[in-house]
């Protein structure tokens, strides 16, 4: 028998749908039995049938159903029903832009007739609703003003058909099909079309459309990149720029679903307003793709008449073959489709990332502007412009968006402007993550400098207060003769006390304490940790202790004052003692602080710790970093000592290797180490570094991380 | 949702209303309330309702050279609000989902045990079977508003409107599965909002 819920199922299903003979029989009996399953599926039949009851009743006007409309809503409905009916009746249905959408294209002529325009000099105005105030621009095709409508008493922008475009059969198609195409589309980031109509004296079409004032791409990337020249923070104009322009391609994206391509994608036809409005403009060179919806009505005029026409309106065509897609430049018509308008998309990516036109290069050659033959000859068979040959400094993952939608060939780009907006969007969630992370692992690598130096400080403090232990003076003393305590002892004491401090410090390798008499140095106790049993600590017997010539660094130790350390490297002075060490790839970090004999106040000596400087990075480094992909710990040299995955295990491969021969990108990290101590990348976070001056002024470690999953070359 | 085949209920009214779409400003008089109970029993909400209704009226300006005078101006006009609503369902199902999952909102965590069985008192009182229609639809009603938005519209579309499943999911874009899911969930939480509700009720006018 199925349980409660499967019963409950049935039951549900019961009121929407049939249920087969065994079905209805194991509800039967379950009802029968359990007094839970009854009620539901009684509560819910009851319910069932109230809703239904409902339905049937409010469709016959059953009052009872609810409460009327209120008057406030009735009289708002009233008036706007007033004036949607007097637009109406005053243009018969064909008023506004959404008209061309809703209705028959076919009335264009019966709306022709109907609205008479004027036409006397810059003062004119349509009888009925236009003032023409003053010129926007002037193209092959028409001529926009700024108008006021006066019955909606808002501006607009109205464009009209030029007298001498006018003379051409083929301009009239190409101002109808414009205007068509224009108010068919209707999406926010389209301009939207007010009217269609024809002056009355001059008997040439114009159309209303909104004005959406004069700033454009084309002002906005101006003004980022000017920002970013006076090296202001241009994160968020970038954002701004980069969210605008997946408006376009939204628009783009939207146009394309309705077969048409809009063929001349420029900064310069991308409005924007204050307030974020991104609309794109001026559809004269759209073109009406397939055979859907939109063929009746749009591609009346055939593919080749825009040819022939396009060789009489070529300062209208060829204006803007600085973003022309190559199939577009090579006149292949029949090639252009849907991602013509992708490799457009590419191009004003481009503008916004370089400040410059896709092809600005090819149109000049030795200061002198190229003839447009030779340059539409260049772009169509020129390989794909890339932002990095015109701006450096722009991010890798941006540019490789621009370059994939601006391949030469169609089937190498995305397939669509919906995609063109994603892979934006996606990059825009990525950067404020990477963003994040970068930040982190910055403050994570900030950490780790101050652990380090403080390490360094320890060991210093160390190595003082050995010096400082009793049985040092002890043996100061008995060497001199001064006492009688056996030296074996104090020896034996100290051992231990050194013993225990390399105990508790994993990362020591030795300490010892040694005398010194003219140029010659004697250990006197030296505990230390073999380099392949490094949990073991031994006393070195006094048979084996060494003695020689003082290094560079012990004479530096030496003449120093009491209490005071002196740290170096074992690669800054190479030293007998570390014989056993020597063959280690590892430097140690050694800490010298001078011995004074307590009595004639004259140097006898020096105590020392020497530390394995890869064990105290490891120390240091363990757990503290988090999403890293990579870490490197180069040494003065800037060659590998440590290189960590992103799992945090050790990887030896290329330990010892010049860093330059790992990341080509070093070279360009190394002056900004030295002269600011950090290296931020502030454009793909994805890579970062530090210095650590482990002996200030002589000997820093450089500590790298890469965040990405690629280094950037 | 065909427009011109909504002739269910036709009263004499109606058929005198016929052709008088020379007027659309009466059009509030007339059918204002009529389109607006309609709309407000399958929306709940009054300003969902309006603008529906106002969207109906300004489409019937838009589109009154197709209105035939044949049937109704008033069943004309009931067809392009269903339309409508079915639209205002699909706009706030498809931000209800950005926002929220409806499929996290499963009732029956209240309602059953781990076993699956009826945890006790789930459904323990039994409903009277004497309720007046409207009694009951007071309380279905405001139960509607108390289950998540995307179960209570597949409920309503589905019962209400009595569009099949094939209808609904195309509208709305969700599967099958999705649907029964929404609708099974619908009358669980629906069967539980009423049957507490009134059970509550019952005790208050007994304590009265």
């Amino acid at each position: 028998m199925p349980n409660d819920q499967k019963i409950s199922e049935l039951i549900s299903k019961s009121l929407s749908a049939t249920l087969t003979n065994d079905q209805q029989r194991t509800i039967d009996e379950k009802i029968a039995a359990s007094q839970q399953s009854r009620n539901y599926a009684k509560l819910s039949k009851m319910i069932n049938d109230s809703l239904s009851d409902v339905g049937k009743r409010s469709r016959d006007g059953d009052t009872s159903v609810a409460p009327g409309l209120s008057a406030d809503a009735a009289l708002r409905m009233k008036q706007s029903i007033r004036l949607e009916a007097a637009r109406s009746s005053q243009f018969g249905i064909t008023v506004t832009g959404a008209a061309f959408h809703d209705s028959a294209i076919s009335s264009t002529h019966a709306m022709i007739q109907q609205l008479p325009i004027s036409s006397h000099a810059d003062e004119r105005s349509l009888k009925s609703r236009f003032t023409l105030t003053r010129e926007l621009g002037k193209g092959g095709l028409g001529t926009v003003w700024l108008a006021r409508d006066e019955r909606l008493l808002r501006s607009v922008a109205l464009k009209e058909m030029n007298a001498d475009a006018a003379e051409h059969p083929r301009a009239w198609e190409r101002f109808r099909r414009e205007a068509e195409i224009t108010g068919r589309l209707e999406h926010p980031n389209i301009v939207p079309l007010y009217q269609f109509g024809t002056d009355e004296t001059t008997g040439q079409p114009f159309y209303a459309m909104r004005f959406v004032g004069k700033r454009t791409l084309v002002d906005a990337i101006e003004e980022y990149h000017d920002k970013k020249i006076a090296g202001e923070d241009v994160t968020m104009d970038l954002h701004r720029l980069l969210t605008a322009f997946i408006g376009v391609c939204q628009a783009i994206a939207y146009a394309h679903s309705r077969g048409v391509i809009h063929r001349d994608l420029k900064p310069e036809n991308v409005a924007l307003d204050n307030f974020g409005q991104v609309i794109v403009l001026d559809w004269g060179l759209a073109k009406v793709n397939d055979g859907n919806e939109t063929e009746g009505h749009m591609s009346g005029v055939p593919l080749s008449a825009d040819s022939s026409f396009t060789k009489t309106m070529a300062g209208e065509v060829i204006g803007t073959p600085l973003y022309m897609a190559p199939e577009q430049a090579a006149g292949q018509l029949d090639k252009v489709d849907s991602r013509t308008d992708v490799y457009g998309l590419g191009a004003i990516l481009f503008a916004m990332l370089t400040a410059s036109a896709p092809h600005q290069n090819s149109s000049v050659q030795e200061g002198n502007a190229v003839p447009i033959a030779q340059l539409l000859k260049q772009i169509s068979g020129g390989a794909t412009p890339r932002p990095r040959d015109y701006m450096s400094g722009i991010p890798a993952d941006l540019e490789a968006i621009c370059v994939k939608a601006m391949q030469f060939k169609p089937h190498s780009r995305y397939q669509s402007a919906a995609e063109v907006a994603d892979a934006v969007q996606q990059w825009m969630a990525g950067r404020s993550e990477r963003r994040q992370k970068y930040s982190n692992s910055r403050s994570e690598a900030r950490e780790l400098r101050t652990a380090m130096m403080s390490a360094v400080r320890d060991l210093e403090r160390n190595v003082r207060f050995m010096s400082s232990l009793p049985p040092i003076q002890g043996i100061v003393n008995s060497i001199a003769g001064r006492r009688d305590d056996e030296q074996s002892v104090l020896r034996s004491h100290l051992s231990v006390i050194f013993s225990g401090l390399l105990k508790t410090n994993c990362d020591f390798c030795a300490v010892s304490f040694a005398k010194a008499d003219g140029s010659k140095f004697q250990e006197l106790v030296r505990i230390e940790r073999p380099i392949d049993d490094v949990s073991n600590v031994r006393s070195i017997p006094a048979s084996r202790l060494v003695s020689g010539n003082l290094t560079s660094c012990m004479k530096k130790a030496l003449a120093g004052k009491p209490d005071e350390v002196f740290v170096a490297l074992s690669s800054e002075c190479p030293d007998p003692t570390t014989a056993s060490w020597g063959k280690s790839p590892t430097p140690l970090l050694a800490a010298t602080v001078p011995v004074f004999d307590d009595e004639t106040e004259e140097p006898f000596g020096f105590v020392r710790i020497e530390a394995s400087l890869e064990r105290l990075i490891e120390n240091e480094i363990r757990g503290r970093f988090h999403a890293i992909n990579r870490l490197y710990v180069l040494d003065n040299d800037c060659k590998v000592l440590m290189q960590l995955d992103s799992s945090g295990s050790r990887v030896k491969a290329n330990d010892g290797q010049s860093m330059s021969s790992i990341a080509a990108s070093w070279d360009s990290v190394v002056p900004m180490l030295k002269l600011e101590g950090e290296f931020v990348d502030n454009q793909d976070h994805a890579f970062y570094a530090t210095r650590i001056d482990l002996v200030p002024g002589r000997y820093s470690l450089a500590l790298g991380l890469c965040l990405a999953e690629k280094q950037t070359k | 949702m065909d427009n011109s085949n909504e002739n269910a209920g036709l009263s004499s009214s109606d058929l005198k209303n016929s052709g008088s779409s020379a007027n659309p400003e009466v059009w509030v008089d007339e059918y204002g309330d009529y389109l607006y109970r309609y709309a407000f029993s399958r929306l709940r909400d009054t300003n969902a309702a309006e603008e529906v209704v106002q969207e109906t009226f300004l489409a019937g300006i838009r589109y009154r050279e197709r209105f035939t005078g044949e049937g109704a101006e008033r069943a004309w006009l009931l067809g392009i609000l269903k339309r409508k609503i079915v639209d205002h369902v699909r706009m706030r199902n498809r931000y209800d989902r950005d926002g929220k999952s409806d499929d996290s909102n499963d009732p029956s965590s209240q309602l059953f045990n781990q076993q699956g069985n009826w945890k006790n008192g789930a459904f323990a009182v039994t409903p009277d079977d004497q309720l007046e229609s409207q009694e009951v639809w007071e309380v279905v009603r405001g139960c509607l508003s108390h289950i998540p938005a995307g179960q209570a519209d597949v409920f309503v579309l589905s019962v209400m409107e009595e569009m099949d499943t094939d209808q609904i999911c195309k509208e709305l874009n969700i599967t099958p599965a999705n649907l029964w899911v929404r609708l099974h969930r619908a009358r669980l939480a629906l069967a539980k909002c009423v049957g507490t509700k009134w059970f509550a009720e019952q005790e208050v006018s007994q304590n009265a």
